[in-house]
């Protein structure tokens, strides 16, 4: 009765080790405080602001790392707006305590009828320069942050 | 001699998995320590002289499936105890890596810019093996030739420094690129000698398997893996402290 037991605990305490998730962060040696550019799907997100890094926060082995956030917003004008957004905190431990930005957001302008094939059908294909903005979001006591940019997605 | 064989029975299992391809290494786990083993009895004593030994050849890695390193190795072995009971020698084995050439690709954000590019990557491998081991004398001929099998057990440090040619690190970033890594680990390795004589000098020729680094995998996918090198090398024996 105790073995079986035993091999019960066992088997869960297996099942949620498998199920643990890595930060799987890997440092770039040409950019400090950078993630080196992968398409492992480790779902890291860092950028510079300001010549500081940021990253995507890490919420443990059991939720990992924070997920990019995709949105369609509906706008009155002729288009609607395609936002993906990444939260991000400061990835260097000297600047917790002074660092105002919270997310930052890719915006796109699309059609109306922009439906979820549309979003699949854009693997691949870039963006011409400053058709896209980006969006960065600020604590409280900063103003909200908007910069042009490019982006190839 | 008992020194030896205790070494021996101790990490025959483990050299049965570390010399194998993966794919091989469950199918011939069993058989290789027995073989191994008989050696060790057919096996009479170790060698009563000191030497030195310093040779150089080339080594090919069969580690690596995508790709193939090659060295030109520099293996010196030192014997310092006599007397057939002290079979025990080191052995410092440093690995001069040729460049290992591949392609990498490189994306960039800047529109003025062509989108992608491929690039030349070289990976230089460096590897430097300190090792203990002992000698079995497995034979001698008329002549005096003689040929041993040497088992040892040591460490390795494999230092791949990777490079990406022409890479314009402030416009493009090279996506999944491979990166540098230095580790130690334990190694353990085994050679075949031959020992012989031309012209009043001593002379061995020498097919040495070392295996990979003894370490877990890393948990970024690189390119490459820890190297297994495979060393035929030539060079001279000087012995000293003889014993008749």
């Amino acid at each position: 009765m105790m073995l079986k037991k035993y091999i019960l605990i066992s088997c869960i305490l297996l099942f949620c080790l498998a199920g643990c998730k890595k930060r799987n962060f890997f440092p770039d040696e040409d950019d400090p405080g950078l993630s080196i550019l992968t398409s492992y799907g480790y779902n890291i997100a860092t950028n510079y602001i300001n010549g500081k890094p940021y990253i995507n926060p890490f919420f443990g082995a059991i939720s990992g790392n924070s997920h990019l956030f995709l949105q369609k917003i509906v706008t009155n004008s002729a288009f609607d707006t395609l936002s993906l957004s990444w939260q991000i905190q400061p990835n260097d431990s000297s600047m917790i305590y002074s660092a105002p930005y919270q997310s930052i957001s890719l915006l796109m302008p699309i059609s109306k009828s922009f439906s979820q094939n549309d979003f699949l059908a854009l693997s691949g294909q870039r963006f011409s320069s400053n058709t896209n903005t980006i969006l960065i979001n600020a604590f409280s006591p900063y103003p909200t942050d908007t910069l042009s940019g490019s982006s190839n997605i | 001699m008992k020194t030896g064989m205790i070494f021996f029975v101790c990490i025959s299992p483990i050299f049965s998995n570390a010399f194998l391809p993966k794919h091989l290494q469950m199918k011939l786990t069993r058989p290789f320590p027995i073989i191994l083993a008989i050696f060790i009895l057919l096996s009479a004593e170790g060698d009563a002289q000191s030497f030195v030994s310093l040779s150089t050849g080339i080594s090919k890695d069969i580690n690596n499936e995508s790709r193939s390193f090659y060295h030109i190795p520099i293996s010196l072995q030192w014997k310092p105890f006599s007397g057939p009971g002290s079979p025990l020698f080191f052995e410092f084995d440093y690995d001069i890596p040729f460049t290992c050439k591949s392609a990498g690709n490189a994306y960039t954000l800047n529109p003025s810019l062509p989108e992608k590019v491929t690039l030349q990557e070289n990976i230089h491998p460096y590897i430097f093996t300190t090792s203990i081991g002992f000698r079995i004398h497995l034979y001698t001929n008329k002549k005096n030739n003689s040929f041993y099998l040497n088992l040892l057990s040591g460490f390795c440090n494999q230092n791949f420094k990777v490079e990406y040619k022409n890479y314009d690190k402030v416009n493009y970033e090279v996506l999944n690129p491979d990166i540098n890594r230095n580790a130690v680990k334990l190694v353990l390795s085994i050679a075949a000698v031959y020992n012989f004589h031309k012209r009043k000098q001593d002379m061995l020729l020498m097919l040495h398997l070392q295996s990979p680094l003894l370490t877990s995998q890393y948990n970024y996918p690189l390119s490459y893996q820890f190297i297994a090198p495979l060393q035929l090398t030539f060079g001279y024996n000087l012995f000293y402290n003889k014993r008749k």
